[in-house]
């Protein structure tokens, strides 16, 4: 009777393992043939290669936030215009205490009255000129807000995609120690198919890490 | 836009002709793993370059580390036309001007050397011109700027060779009188 069990037990563990075997070589099956995630045979590493991939989209197309601070240069001349247009103002304070100088000076009552129209005209430019400092301050707060948050969002997708890289990588270190007889030529063909094509993960890679560095050098 | 601007997406549009893009095997060779492979290469599938949706495109500068050689070509136009059209605010001027960027002797950047060669084979000689003179001009318009340094700098490593024309940059004239 024991020895009937043993051998049931026996035959039973035997069908589950060639059942296992024979879905997972239909799984190397299905990847080769496949792209993407869906390239990955094991389906947690696969699951997980497709979440990261969702989070990648979020945060590397722009939905989530900038991901390019364009060129420094912008924020350059974003502070180049606030000096300028300061010391437009300062010109100007000074031409009208000029004015205001002559006017002072001035007996002929035709000569003050031109100087008084010189002197509110200068007033009306001040304030104009005052108007434009605040919009300069006001362009550079907005480009300081816009690479904090390029940052914040570049740093995210680098992660992202480093993330779904490094799920590849554990995909290849997988393949590599694949032992079954009937799953080694296919296991060989992923190996290779994972090699051939890291480096357009990495060059994605390099592309955020130049944006987040002319971002950091964008910071006003 | 500017008229050397217009004069390059002319010199693009001469250059690359439009067929209908099959987008098989479009990631066989070096993108198995791009994530967005299926869809991109629905995207391509029976369309010629100038009726690829831009903004999808660009979007997706990242399969450009990916596609094969004989797609990369088919595809380039899209985004050269981009970095005329766009300029500094481009989303593919990273991506594009690493993949353009000659790696250096010792060092296998960007696609690397053998897939650069081979790239830079499959092009015809206007093509070639043509990529020179969108990357020129993109350098022109963001001259401090790193995304300015990196199409300078992948012009320099390859593509000024091509550009010989009238309207060529003074020291590729230069070289041209060098050389004969």
């Amino acid at each position: 009777m024991k020895r009937a069990s043993r051998m049931m037990l026996g035959v039973i563990f035997l069908i589950i393992t060639s059942r296992a075997l024979a879905d997972k070589l239909s799984d190397f099956k299905d990847a080769v043939s496949k792209t993407g995630c869906e390239s990955i045979p094991y389906s947690d590493l696969q699951s997980d290669c497709k979440s990261q991939q969702s989070n990648v989209h979020d945060y590397c197309d722009g939905g989530k936030g900038p991901v390019t601070c364009g060129s420094e240069s912008i924020t350059r001349q974003l502070k180049d215009n606030i000096e300028k247009e300061k010391k437009n103002v300062e010109a100007l304070k000074e031409k009208k205490r000029d004015l205001e100088d002559q006017k002072s000076k001035a007996s002929d009552d035709n000569e003050k009255n031109r100087l008084t129209k010189e002197i509110e005209q200068a007033e009306k430019d001040i304030y104009e000129a005052g108007k434009r400092v605040d919009q300069s301050v006001a362009d550079l707060d907005a480009r300081k807000k816009l690479v904090d948050d390029a940052i914040y969002t570049i740093n995210k997708c680098m992660d992202y995609r480093r993330a779904v890289m490094n799920i590849f990588a554990t995909a290849l270190d997988k393949v590599r120690g694949e032992t079954d007889e009937d799953i080694k030529p296919l296991a060989r063909q992923l190996r290779d198919m994972y090699e051939e094509s890291k480096r357009g993960h990495e060059i994605a890679i390099k592309d955020k890490e130049n944006a987040l560095d002319t971002c950091n050098k964008s910071k006003p | 836009m500017e008229p050397q601007g217009t004069k390059v997406l002319a010199e693009l549009e001469t250059a690359f002709p439009k067929r209908r893009i099959r987008s098989e095997r479009a990631f066989a060779e070096w993108g198995a793993t791009y994530p967005d492979a299926e869809p991109y290469m629905q995207q391509l599938e029976g369309k010629t370059w100038d009726q690829l949706d831009p903004a999808y495109a660009v979007r997706r500068s990242d399969a450009l580390g990916f596609l094969s050689t004989k797609h990369l070509v088919e595809v380039l136009p899209v985004y050269l036309r981009s970095l005329v059209e766009d300029g500094i605010s481009s989303p593919a001027a990273g991506v594009l001007t690493q993949i353009l960027t000659r790696p250096a002797p010792g060092k296998d950047t960007g696609l690397g050397t053998a897939r650069f060669k081979a790239l830079v084979d499959a092009l015809t000689g206007s093509q070639r011109t043509a990529i020179a003179s969108a990357l020129h001009l993109f350098s022109d318009m963001d001259p401090g700027g790193s995304l300015g340094r990196a199409a300078r700098y992948a012009f320099d490593s390859e593509w000024k060779r091509f550009l010989t024309g009238p309207d060529a940059p003074p020291e590729t004239r230069d070289g041209r009188a060098k050389k004969t």
